[in-house]
């Protein structure tokens, strides 16, 4: 399956199936962490992170595929790592292209999402189902409250406020700790 | 709080684009505007997209475990798919070695292969008291276990020949039939605990190996030597019998009973007890060695008289004549050689007088030695004269029937008349001959056994230290050899086994002296002669002790019958199958359990020389010396880089082999020689299964 076929995949919303075409690059990632030092967990959690970022920029309406998936990826899982490891140094930082430039604010970026991410986990159980419910599936508080058993829709939506308050309270005191 | 619940809700319509372009200015100017404003948003924003994150992460992670397995579901695919493929060609190849030349090996190695689980033993079983009729139950079955004994190839690992285990109760007389053919005879309660000597009751195991072809001895590992002399083997067996764990000996007042089979009866054969030393094996004739050879069940030797045989036996001198000729020849050269040798002087000192009849027999061995010599006279003295004539007599040419040799019975009639007043004189000697066929003495037909032994007595004795294998020993020189001893003339010294003789000075001063001076003698300070006598086989001897032994009888129902009825009794009426009447058996009796050989010392004239052989990549292979010609196996002996063979006969046709067992696989390489000066070999061990060696072994013996 060539690129433009997964990347029609991607934009017509087949978006697991896209996700698998593209794991049969993971290999030659799995590669590339192995020789810099990681073990497969590493490379596991690059390649995810790497996909992420990669999906992201699909969405927005500008991103046009300049090479193959293959390198796009590569080159971004290289900076997650880096990242990851510290690596990168502020010589090589100045040395970076635009479009390389690009994709390593995307992956400072998508770290600010990771924060929020971990925030999110550990509001428990049903707040987190509820953000989802509204966020992701776009449910109405009606819909909802029945979905949740709340009595009713305002006491969901209530709730709701509640729950993403004090998500945005652990983000904060967690974004203070980590230098961006 | 309800500010930030409605700014949030702002912010969501926005993102939703749920707001008219009126308001989505608004907001948009509010945003550059209000910097809290602006900060609210951007932290909702990536709130969205962290939460964004958990939906895709389980995306991702459900599109992982699709790809792995769809992976896993192709590789195990293509495993699959090899592994047909794989069988396929197995089987193709497999069916056309089966039609390859091949066909002989692979068959034979199955064949190795299904005697372990067949029954393919056979037992019979014969209850020969006169009381009870009724059959014994005797369980059989071929044993896994692979006992202690049957030794080792190399160093380390060991292939033995599996044992036959015989499960029986000893309150009745048994007799078992091994798988290749050794019938053992057991008598009741003959087997005691060994430790308690307590006779033991209930079922006993007994676990006998059989070693018969070449290849099995060799591959045991197995050598046929006598305290360094060579042995030709008849077959080797080693017998253990168990109750249970514990290990059971033969009572001493009891016997056990063997039959060796051999197609190839040779006289002597002996009954040989083996002991392990170091790794090979020394076998020596138990102290009642008379006792136990029992020739019993030997084809008896033909014996045709010699007036009647074919070719007649004789001396080098009359081989070229034939028939009567030959006959006449030969009776003149033994009528000449008692004129010579006959020392009348014997019958003078008794004061005899006028004529004397001595009847003379003897037999011609199949090897042309003279023995069964039996003199009969009115005086002692004439007949030992005669025997010990008869004895010295040189060994002649045997007597061939039908092409075969034969035992040669000779009888001579001599008569002798002394005049009176004429000692010493030989002249007035007078010897008659005569060889008609009348007189040749009929030996009454007895059932006794005959057993024959070899022994060296005085007149090798004085052979040895005369150093002349030709020495004239009449009874003369020995009443004078004796006389010389007792006057201390003559003394044996015998220190470390190493035998010395020493020869005062008298003795070679005396007037018509037979001792002399050899080169290799050393001379003491008083003109003493020590002297190392020559070893055994530079004199062979021509001395047989004979015994006479009753043949055993054995009960069958009601008849008495010898030991050859009774066997044939067994085979027919239990085993047709077995019933070969080529095959004969020796039966030997064995008061010991473990290791037992049927052998032959290999007596022979050749010369011996000490044989050595270098092999320069041998890395600890064992390597053996086989004598086709005799069976028999002589082991070497590993030392500084050589090995050792010690003395061997020279010229002798033989193959060395050599055997190594390593890493668990096992090298072999044959080099055929005639045994000459000690040569240097470079074997070239290549790596062999065990049924190939078996196979390359088994040539051997053919």
């Amino acid at each position: 399956m060539s690129d433009q076929d997964i990347l029609a995949l991607l934009k017509n919303g087949h978006r697991e199936k896209a996700f698998q075409k593209l794991y049969q690059l993971y290999p030659r990632i799995e590669k590339l962490i192995l020789r810099q030092g990681g073990n497969k967990a590493d490379a596991n959690d690059v390649f995810q992170e790497a996909l992420i970022i990669l999906y992201r920029n699909l969405q927005t309406t500008n991103f046009e595929l300049s090479s193959s998936f293959y390198t796009y990826l590569y080159s971004v899982s290289r900076f997650v790592w880096s990242d990851l490891k510290k690596q990168i140094s502020k010589q090589e930082l100045k040395e970076l292209k635009t479009d390389e430039i690009e994709q390593f604010q995307k992956v400072i970026e998508e770290k600010k999402y990771k924060l929020a991410e971990h925030a999110f986990l550990e509001i428990g159980q049903r707040c987190q189902r509820l953000l989802q419910l509204f966020y992701i599936k776009a449910m109405s508080f009606k819909d909802i409250a029945k979905d949740m058993q709340f009595k009713s829709a305002k006491i969901a939506k209530n709730q709701k406020y509640k729950c993403l308050q004090k998500a945005k309270d652990i983000y904060q005191t967690k974004s203070k700790s980590v230098q961006f | 709080m309800e500010t930030y619940i409605l700014n949030i809700e702002l912010i969501t319509k926005y993102l939703n684009q749920n707001l008219n372009p009126d308001e989505r200015h608004e907001f948009e100017a509010r945003l550059e505007s209000d910097a809290e404003f602006n900060a609210l948003y951007q932290e909702h924003l990536i709130f969205l997209n962290g939460i964004k994150r958990t939906a895709l992460k389980a995306e991702i992670s459900k599109a992982k475990r699709v790809y792995q397995t769809t992976k896993w579901v192709k590789i195990s695919g293509i495993i699959i798919l090899t592994i047909g493929v794989i069988i396929t060609l197995f089987t193709l190849i497999n069916q056309k070695s089966a039609i390859s030349p091949n066909k002989n090996k692979i068959e034979s190695a199955i064949e190795i292969d299904t005697t372990k689980v067949q029954d393919s033993s056979k037992v019979s079983v014969s209850k020969h008291s006169k009381i009870a009729k009724d059959s014994i139950a005797i369980t059989f079955n071929t044993t896994t276990k692979i006992a202690k004994y049957g030794s080792v190839i190399s160093t380390e690992e060991r292939i033995t020949k599996k044992s036959q285990r015989f499960t029986y109760h000893q309150n009745s007389d048994t007799i078992l039939r091994c798988k290749e053919g050794t019938i053992l005879k057991l008598k009741k309660g003959s087997f005691i605990n060994a430790t308690t000597n307590e006779p033991v009751s209930g079922p006993i195991e007994l676990f006998v190996s059989e070693y018969y072809t070449l290849s099995d001895i060799l591959l045991s590992n197995l050598s046929t030597i006598s305290n360094n002399k060579l042995l030709e083997t008849g077959g080797m067996l080693h017998l253990e019998a168990r109750q249970g764990n514990t290990t059971l000996a033969l009572n001493s007042s009891s016997t056990l009973e063997i039959s060796f089979p051999t197609s190839s009866l040779k006289e002597n054969m002996q009954l040989f007890e083996g002991s392990w030393e170091d790794e090979n094996i020394n076998w020596t004739l138990p102290n009642d060695g008379l006792e136990s050879i029992e020739v019993s069940d030997v084809e008896p030797t033909v014996e045709v008289p010699f007036n009647v045989v074919e070719i007649s036996p004789t001396f080098p001198e009359c081989d070229h004549l034939q028939g009567e000729a030959r006959k006449k020849c030969t009776q003149d050269y033994i009528s000449r050689f008692i004129g010579r040798n006959f020392d009348t002087s014997v019958g003078v000192s008794e004061g005899l007088s006028g004529l004397h009849r001595i009847n003379v027999v003897f037999k011609i061995d199949v090897d042309g030695s003279i023995f069964f010599i039996q003199s009969n006279a009115q005086y002692q003295s004439l007949s030992e004269e005669a025997n010990r004539v008869m004895g010295s007599l040189p060994k002649m040419i045997p007597g061939r029937q039908r092409g075969r040799a034969v035992i040669v019975p000779y009888s001579i009639p001599l008569r002798i008349s002394f005049e009176t007043g004429s000692s010493n004189n030989l002249e007035s000697r007078t010897i008659d001959f005569t060889t008609d066929s009348t007189s040749i003495v009929n030996i009454r037909e007895v059932i006794m056994d005959t057993i024959y032994s070899e022994s060296r007595g005085v007149v090798e004795l004085i052979r040895e230290v005369m150093h002349d294998a030709d020495f004239i020993v009449d009874s003369t020189f020995v009443a004078q050899w004796e006389a010389y001893k007792k006057q201390r003339l003559i003394r044996e010294i015998d220190a470390m086994n190493n035998r010395r003789f020493i020869l005062r000075k008298p003795l070679f001063e005396m007037e018509n002296t037979r001792f002399v001076i050899l080169d290799d003698d050393s001379i003491t300070r008083g003109g003493h002669v020590v002297r190392i006598p020559w070893d055994e086989t530079k004199i062979p001897t021509t001395t047989r002790v004979m015994q006479l032994r009753p043949r055993p009888l054995y009960a069958a129902g009601t008849d008495v019958v010898t030991a050859s009825e009774f066997e044939s009794r067994i085979s027919d009426g239990i085993d047709d199958s077995i019933s070969t009447d080529d095959v004969n058996y020796y039966v030997l009796k064995s008061s010991n359990l473990g290791w037992i050989n049927c052998d032959r010392f290999i007596n022979r004239r050749t010369k011996r020389l000490k044989y050595k052989i270098k092999i320069k990549n041998s890395e600890g292979a064992k390597i053996s010396m086989v004598f086709k010609a005799y069976n028999a196996v002589l082991p070497s002996w590993q030392r500084q880089g050589y090995y050792d063979f010690q003395m061997v006969p020279e010229n002798e046709k033989v193959t060395i082999i050599a055997i190594k067992r390593k890493n668990g696989k096992i090298y072999f390489d044959q080099i055929e020689t005639n045994t000459n000066i000690s040569p240097n070999f470079n074997f070239n061990m290549k790596e062999v299964t065990l049924s190939e060696l078996k196979q390359l072994i088994e040539f051997q013996s053919q």
